[in-house]
């Protein structure tokens, strides 16, 4: 029987074969899973801000891991190098991973403007990163106006995405 | 964490009653009858990314949106819960809807207004009481996912402010014969947020310490 993780806004969890990680109320944060398809174990984390900026939320920046073995990570840029190197220690290898991104929507027009800066500034934070791992987006379901919850199955690599509209 | 004593609290929660009092006399001017809001409980609790995780993320929930300007910068919230938008939807407009997702430019224009009229009470008191001007924006509304909608607004609050205070005031609608009004035994029909960043949460706070005194 699977075990099932639920992370929740700025944490990441890597799991072996045989999990189920799943976050809920993805909007213009980023949701980043990393599958490494030859030893079929992976990990996500749940991101709400695009880049690590020195000053802003410095004592929060990272932390863990909890009881369940979750870690705190605000940026994009530092989920990716944290899940990268948590699912190496679990025998993975960046040479087999492939990358799924979630999110980054552009819910609320005041919040944002009309080009939605939060949510694409994540997406794209997310795909540097990926790119200088040599990582490839296997596929995104990103952008939009619409909020989405994500589950994350590590021994398949499937993930399954829910939206109410 | 909370940071308003019980004086301070009955102190905020007197000056938003007045103020959101005057809306419900606009709200009955506007639908010819009786609508009384009121305001049982506020609390101010400094937002960090965990505890902001809403209760019920995947309820689908109508949000009121309006950007604070002026004397002081932030955004106001406004979250109706399911049940209660359509039983407010109903009151207001005799109107009935069996789910969110039906409602139409109308329907959520009745909710804008709402949002105008609550805000703009509520800002009147506060703006006495700081000795401030405070403008409010035009509405925005968003019919999406309670946790969603929390996520989308803790990255705009948390990227300009690093972290960020809530003002949380919960709402009730008192219409005659209908059944939206709220009392201890009943949730509240709305909460509405005021979301400011540490200068702005810091003289709220001031203030009311200085009335709560005197």
């Amino acid at each position: 029987m699977s075990r099932i993780v639920e992370i929740r806004i700025a944490e990441l969890f890597a799991g072996k074969s045989g999990e189920i990680i799943l976050t809920t109320g993805i909007g213009s944060c980023v949701v980043i899973v990393l599958y490494d398809t030859l030893q079929r174990l992976g990990g996500m984390s749940h991101a709400i801000l695009p880049r690590y900026a020195p000053g802003i939320g410095e004592e929060k920046e990272t932390a863990g891991p909890d009881e369940v073995g979750r870690y705190v990570s605000r940026y994009a840029d530092q989920s990716v190098d944290m899940l990268v190197a948590q699912i190496e220690a679990l025998g993975g290898a960046r040479t087999h991973m492939v990358a799924k991104l979630i999110g980054g929507a552009h819910m609320f027009f005041l919040l944002e403007g009309a080009d939605g800066s939060i949510g694409l500034e994540n997406i794209l934070a997310a795909r540097d990163r990926l790119r200088s791992y040599n990582i490839p987006i296997e596929s995104e379901v990103v952008g939009g106006t619409v909020g989405r919850n994500a589950r994350f199955d590590s021994t398949t690599g499937i993930v399954e995405i829910v939206t109410k509209v | 964490m909370t940071f308003l004593s019980a004086p301070d609290q009955d102190q905020l929660a007197e000056l938003l009653n007045i103020g959101v009092s005057h809306a419900g006399t606009t709200l009955s001017q506007m639908v010819g009858r009786r609508i009384a809001i009121s305001v049982p409980t506020v609390v101010l609790h400094e937002i960090d990314t965990v505890s902001l995780f809403a209760a019920r993320p995947d309820d689908v929930t109508i949000a009121v949106l309006l950007r604070l300007s002026g004397g002081m910068e932030g955004y106001v919230f406004l979250l109706f819960p399911h049940d209660a938008s359509i039983s407010l939807l109903q009151t207001l407009s005799g109107k009935t809807v069996a789910d969110l997702h039906t409602l139409n430019e109308f329907d959520r224009s009745v909710f804008q207004e709402i949002g105008n009229v609550v805000t703009g009470g509520m800002l009147t008191g506060l703006s006495k009481f700081l000795h401030l001007p405070l403008v409010q924006s035009i509405p925005d509304v968003v019919i999406d996912m309670r946790g969603a909608i929390f996520d989308s607004l803790a990255a705009s609050m948390i990227q300009a402010h690093g972290k960020f205070f809530a003002l949380d005031v919960a709402i009730c609608v008192d219409a005659a014969n209908d059944d939206v009004a709220c009392n201890e035994h009943t949730e509240a029909v709305a909460h509405l947020f005021l979301f400011l960043g540490p200068e702005a949460a810091k003289r709220v706070l001031e203030f009311t310490h200085e009335m709560a005194r005197s």
